[in-house]
Order: structure tokens, then C-alpha cells, then sequence
């Protein structure tokens, strides 16, 4: 094995392409030649390699109780990802992982569950909300809460339809601003958390979203009750190892790839440095 | 620890017999008089009056650029990594820099991840120190346990006696080198000895700075400093990342690939700087340190915290004084650590 093999990924062949939204496609990449398939945990990330370009973190978006692929869904934003939204089914991309802590839940077992969502933060949450609804009986209540900016920015719409009519979860979501087909709520996100009735101490929150919708939803959870160790997220950080050595991704002394990127909120608070 | 001596005219028959087995590599003067850790060709003179050579070894194990691995076919990727590195001996090295490897040999090895393109070069080198006598104005490795003299952390340790070297062996590899060795190690005597400790004593005098490392050290981990004196500094500081480069602790890379042709690449690692603006800008532009005082703050955080020492068993900095001396904004960690201790309780 070669001394270099730590940064060398595997290739994987894109087996399938869906459009979530208009900069948003979810890949289904083939996980036969990676060796890790299901052996993942919800919360986990991967080093995604488009070959000429670079390689960048991707949240793996699917539970690993699911699926045959490996899922991610990616948001057309900076080099990496513009390139890999030209690619087919067909085409090799590269993978190393998978990486990083998971969210905690074997702790979650037996509490009742909040998921708040905004946007492209979905995808890390569905890993668990799919996991969690796997082994449904391992868990209590389990509310969805989901905003996006509009409705044609809502990621994995069919599937939010699946949940809306599950007796197994309650969803709710909202958007920022509607169009003419819409006839859900409008409004952020932390509106859907006003006045829900909650047993703090039973109850952990999983939330994932831009940084201020993060700031307001988590004010919102304390005011619900919830300790702050009870109100977790999936930090995002410019990165490029994954194994804790190129430095980018540091929060204090704390490395988000190989310490993180689940935090709770009584962690952050203690880091020397705002994320 | 074992103890032989060696005559200054037979030491370039023992780099020599090296050859066979590594790379070698020795401090050198070349151009217009820098010193630097140079190939040894057989024959080349040696370098032994220098405070410290301008860059550190660090290259050597984790070079300011190299290819990763190859890439034909960018969407019908076939990867190559790039050939095996022959194992290296070097002489010379200074305290402050052996310190600085086993430093990050112990970071590119840890947390799960061994990172072999890193680690696998220090571990199968040969390390021959050589002792300081003279620390020049900007060293400070005395306040850092860097050195001038090692406990540890060596093959072997060369100390200058003038016509002589004495031999610290610190290692079965070193005192294999040296059993294998063509030219004549012979035991060190009572005499040899007195002198390495007599020697010890003075240079620990010659020492222009003392610094309070531990002090400005407790100030960093519990952020005592106010943020008109982070503010302060970071005018001064000119964002160059020179400190970062010249530093034998500072590892942060960043990866790139870089075109060969239409249908070719290679993944590249190249050395970063946390001083620069785009180290954490993210792809949505983004940017958690987007002030330069924050990326100060965070720098000395990384090297001056015990937060950091708890991970990496010591602070990051060896005293080497290099920073010191390039910084063009006069930012002197040394002293700032001092101040840092006096004026932020």
C-alpha cells in the first residue's frame, strides 16, 4: 500500500441523478467498489473527489438502513460542485470516508425527537429521521420541521409527501415566501416551533440550516425548555483531509472532521471560538 | 546513553558510507551564503557555523508542494500514486528542529489516521543532530524545551568539540549506523565528556532572550487578551503567512489538483497559511475568520494553548526563532508571550 493511499479515494461509478431543485441534485453513486455500503452511522460525511477540479465534504444524505448507494445531495455552489452537476450517470467520481463523529442516537433512544431543518440542512437530518424511522419503536415522538426559502427549493419533495401522510412522524413545513401553488404555512422556520408542547426532559433536537436560522431556532428550543446538550447540530466548515490534518477545519482545538461535526449546543458554547 | 567521538576529518567517510542505505542530506552554504539542508555529494564541505539554516528541515518530510497521486481520465479516472521515497539521513539538524519533527510525526500519526506521507519519512530516517553552541538573537528553544542540547529525540547527537565531535547515541538505529560505519567512533573519555558538560553550561548563558512562554501561554488558553491588543498586532501583522512557512511545527495544507494536459491531473498538497483571509472561506463565501485579528488569535491559539497540549503533549512551538526573524510586522512571539503575561492577568 502506498504511503500516499490515506488521500487516495476509491471510485465509484454515478448510478443514478435526480433533480431536487433547480441548484440542487441528489447522486446515487455505486457503493459496490467501496467497501463500506451500509457501514456508516446517520451524522457521518464523505470526501467527494471530482477529478480535475479537487475533492470536497458531502453529508451522507440517506440512513444506511437504506438504499444501495451511497447518497448525496448537492447544492451548485463553488468549483467542485458546478463540475459535478455537468456529470451523468456513468461518470467516476471519487470517495474517501466515511468520516467524522454521528449524532448521537443510541442516546436518542427512548426520547421523543425534534427535527428542524432550513433548506440544503435537510440532507444530514434525513440520514437520521430514515434511521430513526427504521427502528421506530426505539424512539417516542418524532416531529419533522422543515423551511425553505420556496416551495421549489424544498429538497426530497416526494418523500416530505411520504412523511406528510406517515402516522409514524408529524411534519410540518413552511416557506419563506410562497408561490401560487403553495397552500402551506408561510413564514420561517422557528414559527413551527412556537407553542409546541414539549417535555424537556425527554426530548432532543436535531436541527441543521443556515447560520442565523440556526441562531433563532436554538432560542427558540431553550424557550421550549430544552438544555442546551439536548439541541444538536452538524457543523459545516471549509475542510479538505476529512483525518484531522490539513488544519482548515479547526474550531478552537477542536477538529470538526474527526471530533465533529456533530456538536451539541453545550459544546459550542464552550469552544474558544464562535463557529 | 552511549557515548563515542569522532574526528571532524572522518566524519565525511561516515556521510559517505550513508549514501549506500539513504538519502543524505546535510546543512550547506550555497549562493550567496545562506545555509540550507542540501543532497550531500561525496567530497562537499559541510556547513557547521550557523545559527539556523532559513528554512527548517520540514520540507523534507512534508515538502512545500508534492503530488498526491496521479490522474489519466478525469471522468474515467485511473489513479497512480508516486513512487516510493528512499529512506533519508540527515546531519546537522538542529535541536529545535528534531523537536519540531517528533512533533509532527506524533500529529500526522494521530487521531485514527497515519498519515504515512508524512510519518513513514520521519519514522525511517536517519536524525543526526548537532548540539547548539551559539543561538543566535532571535533563538528562544531554551524557554520551549527545544533545546540547545537533546534528551531525546535523536539517532545521534553531534556535539562540537572543535577537532572532535562527541556522539549522544539515542537510538539501535543510530548505534547501528555507527557500528556499520567505515570511519573510526571511538569511546568517549572522561575528558570528552567534562567538556559536553562544561559546554552545556555556557551555551545555556549565551541565551539573548528569555521569554515567558508558560505565562503568555495561560492567557491565550483562557483568552485574556483583550481584542484592541489582538486588534493591535493585527495591524502590524501584514497577513503574509511567512511565520506559517518557516516554522517547523506548522503543518496546514491545502489540496489542489493541478492540470497535465486535457484529460490529466495531479492531486496536489501544498503548504497553507491560517493568516490568510481564504483558509476558511467557504464555498457560499462564508467565512467564520474573516478578520485578520481573529486568524492571529487563532494562530497563537494553535500553537500557545493548553488546549493544544492536552492533544499534542507539548505546545507548538520550539523556539526556533525563525518568525522572529522574517516577521516584517516586527510581531515577536517571544516577547509578545512576555507581555502577553505582564500586562493581560
Amino acid at each position: 500500500m502506498s504511503a500516499s493511499s490515506i488521500y487516495q479515494p476509491q471510485l465509484s461509478a454515478i448510478a443514478r441523478i435526480e433533480d431536487e431543485t433547480p441548484d440542487t441534485r441528489t447522486f446515487f453513486l455505486a457503493a459496490d467498489a467501496v467497501g463500506w455500503r451500509k457501514d456508516y452511522r446517520p451524522g457521518q460525511f464523505v470526501e467527494l473527489s471530482v477529478f480535475g477540479v479537487g475533492e470536497a465534504p458531502f453529508c451522507l444524505a440517506q440512513s444506511p438502513t437504506r438504499s444501495d448507494f451511497i447518497e448525496v445531495t448537492v447544492r451548485r455552489v463553488g468549483s467542485v460542485t458546478n463540475r459535478l452537476h455537468t456529470y451523468q450517470p456513468g461518470d467516476i467520481v471519487g470517495l474517501r470516508g466515511p468520516f467524522g463523529n454521528c449524532f448521537p442516537f443510541e442516546r436518542a433512544r427512548g426520547k421523543n425527537l425534534i427535527f428542524v431543518g432550513g433548506g440544503i440542512g435537510l440532507p444530514p437530518l434525513r440520514s437520521l429521521i430514515n434511521y430513526v424511522l427504521d427502528r421506530r419503536s426505539d424512539y417516542g415522538s418524532v416531529h419533522v420541521l422543515y423551511g425553505a426559502r420556496t416551495p421549489a427549493d424544498r429538497v426530497y419533495k416526494k418523500e416530505l409527501a411520504e412523511w406528510a401522510r406517515s402516522d409514524q412522524l408529524t411534519f410540518r413545513e413552511t416557506v419563506d415566501s410562497a408561490d401560487r401553488a403553495w397552500t402551506g404555512p408561510v413564514g420561517v422556520v422557528t414559527e413551527l416551533l412556537k407553542g409546541m408542547k414539549v417535555d424537556p426532559s425527554s426530548t432532543i433536537a436535531f436541527t441543521c440550516g443556515p447560520p442565523i436560522m440556526l441562531r433563532f431556532v436554538v432560542r427558540e428550543l431553550r424557550n421550549l425548555g430544552l438544555a442546551d446538550r439536548n439541541i444538536v447540530t452538524t457543523l459545516e466548515r471549509y475542510m479538505k483531509c476529512g483525518i484531522g490534518k490539513c488544519g482548515h477545519c479547526c474550531v478552537g482545538h477542536q477538529y470538526v472532521c474527526t471530533d465533529g461535526p456533530v456538536y451539541n449546543f453545550e459544546q459550542i458554547r464552550c469552544l474558544p471560538e464562535h463557529p | 546513553m552511549e557515548q563515542v567521538v569522532i574526528s571532524k576529518a572522518e566524519l565525511p567517510l561516515f556521510l559517505d558510507a550513508l549514501r549506500e542505505e539513504y538519502l543524505v542530506f546535510a546543512p550547506r552554504k550555497v549562493g550567496a551564503g545562506d545555509v540550507v539542508f542540501d543532497r550531500l555529494q561525496a567530497g562537499e564541505p559541510i556547513a557547521f557555523d550557523f545559527v539556523n539554516t532559513l528554512l527548517p528541515p520540514k520540507s523534507l518530510f512534508f515538502p512545500a508542494r508534492e503530488t498526491l497521486f496521479g490522474i489519466r481520465g478525469l471522468k474515467r479516472p485511473v489513479l497512480a500514486p508516486p513512487p516510493e521515497q528512499e529512506p533519508l539521513a540527515i546531519f546537522g539538524l538542529r535541536s529545535c528542529d528534531a523537536t519540531a519533527l517528533a512533533f509532527l510525526n506524533r500529529f500526522f500519526g494521530q487521531r485514527g489516521f497515519d498519515d504515512k506521507t508524512v510519518t513513514a519519512r520521519v519514522r525511517s530516517a536517519l536524525k543526526m543532530t548537532l548540539a547548539c553552541h551559539a543561538p543566535g538573537p532571535d533563538c528562544f528553544c531554551v524557554c520551549c524545551e527545544g533545546g540547545p542540547f537533546l534528551a531525546s529525540g535523536f539517532d545521534l547527537q553531534f556535539t562540537d568539540l572543535g577537532e572532535r565531535l562527541l556522539v549522544d547515541i539515542g537510538t539501535p538505529n543510530g548505534s547501528a549506523a555507527v557500528e556499520k560505519a567505515p570511519a573510526r567512533f571511538v569511546a568517549a573519555t572522561a575528558e570528552d565528556r567534562a567538556k559536553k558538560r562544561a559546554l552545556v553550561e555556557q551555551v545555556d548563558r549565551t541565551f539573548q532572550r528569555r521569554s515567558y512562554i508558560a505565562g503568555g501561554m495561560k492567557s491565550v488558553s483562557l483568552g485574556k487578551i483583550p481584542e484592541e491588543v489582538w486588534q493591535a498586532w493585527a495591524a502590524d501583522c501584514q497577513g503574509c503567512g511567512g511565520c506559517c512557512f518557516v516554522c517547523p511545527t506548522c503543518s496546514c495544507f491545502t489540496v489542489t489538483d493541478a492540470w497535465r494536459g486535457e484529460e490529466a491531473a495531479e492531486r496536489e498538497r501544498s503548504w497553507d497559511a491560517c493568516l490568510y483571509e481564504g483558509f476558511t472561506r467557504e464555498a457560499s463565501a462564508h467565512n467564520p475568520r474573516l478578520v485578520r485579528a481573529e486568524r492571529l488569535k487563532r494562530r497563537f491559539f494553535h500553537k500557545m494553548s493548553c488546549q493544544y497540549v492536552e492533544v499534542m503533549g507539548r505546545h507548538g512551538c520550539v523556539g526556533c526563532g525563525r518568525c522572529v526573524t522574517v516577521c516584517m510586522g516586527d510581531l515577536d512571539i517571544s516577547a509578545l508571550l512576555t507581555r502577553i503575561h505582564d500586562e493581560c492577568k
